[in-house]
């Protein structure tokens, strides 16, 4: 049995059947059986995305572990990491994440390094900035027009004496820029809807681990 | 002269010391606030005129969903929101997580946003009638879905523990039909309109962060998809003016300020001295 639920075989039939139910929902509403079946999917579709957090906890804490157990480079960190995501689950599991105890160490220390490892992206961009947005041929000189009229754009004083750098920046995302975005968008949601196309009929099966193929 | 523009050239080159100046030009800024003039941006108005003009006993649902890396641009832009929406005193509040890093948001509101502006009930609020929190869900498009056909199919309990269906705000509340408004913090703006504002044609305002503005917000805006935004810390400025209540996001336009003003001469002083180096480079020859 436990064969037949990991063959590849059974995990393409299942995603053929959930595909076809979505595809249908969308058109057919309005008929309270089927969207009793497709909100009761959802729910297991949710519950499974909420287990998959337990799963991520698990693969980290097996990969972890086996560092320490082989003592391979910069094992220590790896106790470390593994003491602090267990201290943590531990605690929120115990008390709940409402806990003043909780909260501290999310707000005092998960959210501030989150925010300076995200922030540390600006400081990379700005020192690349420096050095690219120098005029060496036309396509630069076109890119440090551009990136300075944003920069100046986007400062708070300026606006306050003028308007025409806001409104040249303004323009510029309004125009070119949303035209690229929106061209951006379509390519991606071509690209979705070939993926899911395929992934729904069974073609691109890469989301299914085989053991003998060492996945 | 020709030394002193490569030496120049080879210190703006310097990763290490661009960073570490601009470093110290936020430190600066941020520790000796200016009080820069700022000037109210006309999205951010539209924003407010909307949040004021709202009918009393209006449904607003707001979803946070957005890692917390970009927190530090998100928040500033719902601290002073939220307080709007509890100084009016007659609006129905629903807070909700969606995906992933929604909880990390919604201890957030708990912990911090509500500790700086008050509880709701500091504005006459009472949990369950006025405001209730529910917590976060986890999944994504499929989330967003569910929530839109079955409301309390899907949150069959909030995140103080109590049954959704008996509290008394959610006697009229099923699908997304019932809400009036819809506030979005994140940034995946394309899932709300997807599944909620194409299907039910609700109103939706997006807080978002500055790099996912073009990209993510601006086509959906002028689509007529998305209603109003508010972006970043520029925003969260201009709404905590209109708000009438200064913070931390007008306090950080001052570094706004200084940092873009220091990496604007930065990049003019780098192309003079490239291009003094150049024509030194033709004399020579």
């Amino acid at each position: 049995m436990s064969n037949i639920l990991r063959s590849k075989e059974f995990t393409t039939v299942l995603v053929f059947i959930l595909s076809t139910l979505y595809v249908l929902h969308y058109f057919i509403q309005g008929v309270e059986p089927f969207d009793n079946l497709m909100l009761t999917i959802g729910n297991w579709a949710i519950i499974s995305s909420a287990a998959a957090a337990g799963l991520g906890l698990a693969n980290l804490s097996i990969i972890h572990v086996n560092k320490i157990r082989k003592k391979e480079s910069g094992w220590y960190w790896d106790i470390w990491m593994v003491s602090v995501m267990f201290f943590t689950f531990l605690l929120g599991s115990i008390t709940s994440s409402q806990s003043s105890a909780y909260q501290w160490i999310y707000v005092n220390v998960y959210q501030p390094l989150g925010t300076s490892i995200f922030s540390l992206a600006y400081l990379w961009m700005c020192s690349v900035a420096v050095v690219a947005f120098r005029v060496k041929n036309r396509d630069a000189a076109f890119l440090m027009l551009g990136g300075l009229l944003s920069l100046i754009g986007n400062i708070p004083m300026v606006q306050v004496y003028t308007n025409v750098f806001f409104d040249a920046k303004t323009w510029a995302l309004n125009i070119p820029v949303r035209g690229v975005g929106s061209a951006l968008r379509i390519s991606l949601a071509l690209g979705l809807v070939l993926v899911g196309i395929r992934t729904w009929l069974g073609i691109d099966t890469s989301y299914v681990a085989l053991e003998s193929e060492g996945g | 002269m020709g030394k002193k523009t490569e030496s120049v050239l080879r210190l703006l080159s310097n990763k290490p010391f661009v960073q570490g100046a601009l470093v110290l030009a936020l430190i600066f800024a941020l520790a000796n606030p200016l009080g820069l003039p700022i000037k109210i941006d006309p999205m951010s108005k539209k924003v407010y005129d909307i949040m004021e003009n709202l009918k009393p006993n209006s449904k607003i649902l707001y979803v946070a969903s957005a890692p917390t890396g970009t927190m530090g641009d998100l928040i500033p832009q719902s601290v002073p929101l939220i307080y709007h929406l509890m100084r009016r005193g007659n609006l129905k509040l629903f807070f909700i997580g969606i995906g992933e890093s929604a909880d990390h948001i919604m201890i957030y509101i708990d912990s911090e946003v509500f500790k700086r502006i008050g509880y709701p009930e500091k504005y006459g609020l009472v949990y369950g009638e006025d405001w209730v929190n529910l917590g976060y869900v986890a999944g994504r498009e499929v989330s967003y879905e569910n929530f839109a056909n079955d409301v309390q199919g899907t949150i069959l309990i909030d995140r103080e523990g109590n049954r959704v269906a008996e509290l008394p705000m959610f006697e009229d509340v099923h699908t997304m039909a019932d809400f009036d408004l819809v506030i979005y913090n994140g940034e995946k703006s394309w899932m709300p309109i997807q599944y909620w504002t194409e299907k039910f044609h609700k109103p939706l305002i997006v807080l978002t962060h500055t790099a996912m503005l073009p990209i993510d917000v601006i086509p959906w805006y002028t689509a007529g998809q998305i209603t109003a935004y508010l972006c970043g810390v520029r925003s969260g400025a201009d709404y905590e003016v209109l708000v009438d209540r200064p913070g931390g996001a007008v306090a950080a336009l001052d570094a706004l300020s200084i940092s873009h003003l220091f990496l604007i001469s930065l990049i003019l002083l780098g192309n003079i001295t490239y291009m003094v180096e150049k024509i030194e480079g033709k004399e020579a020859k």
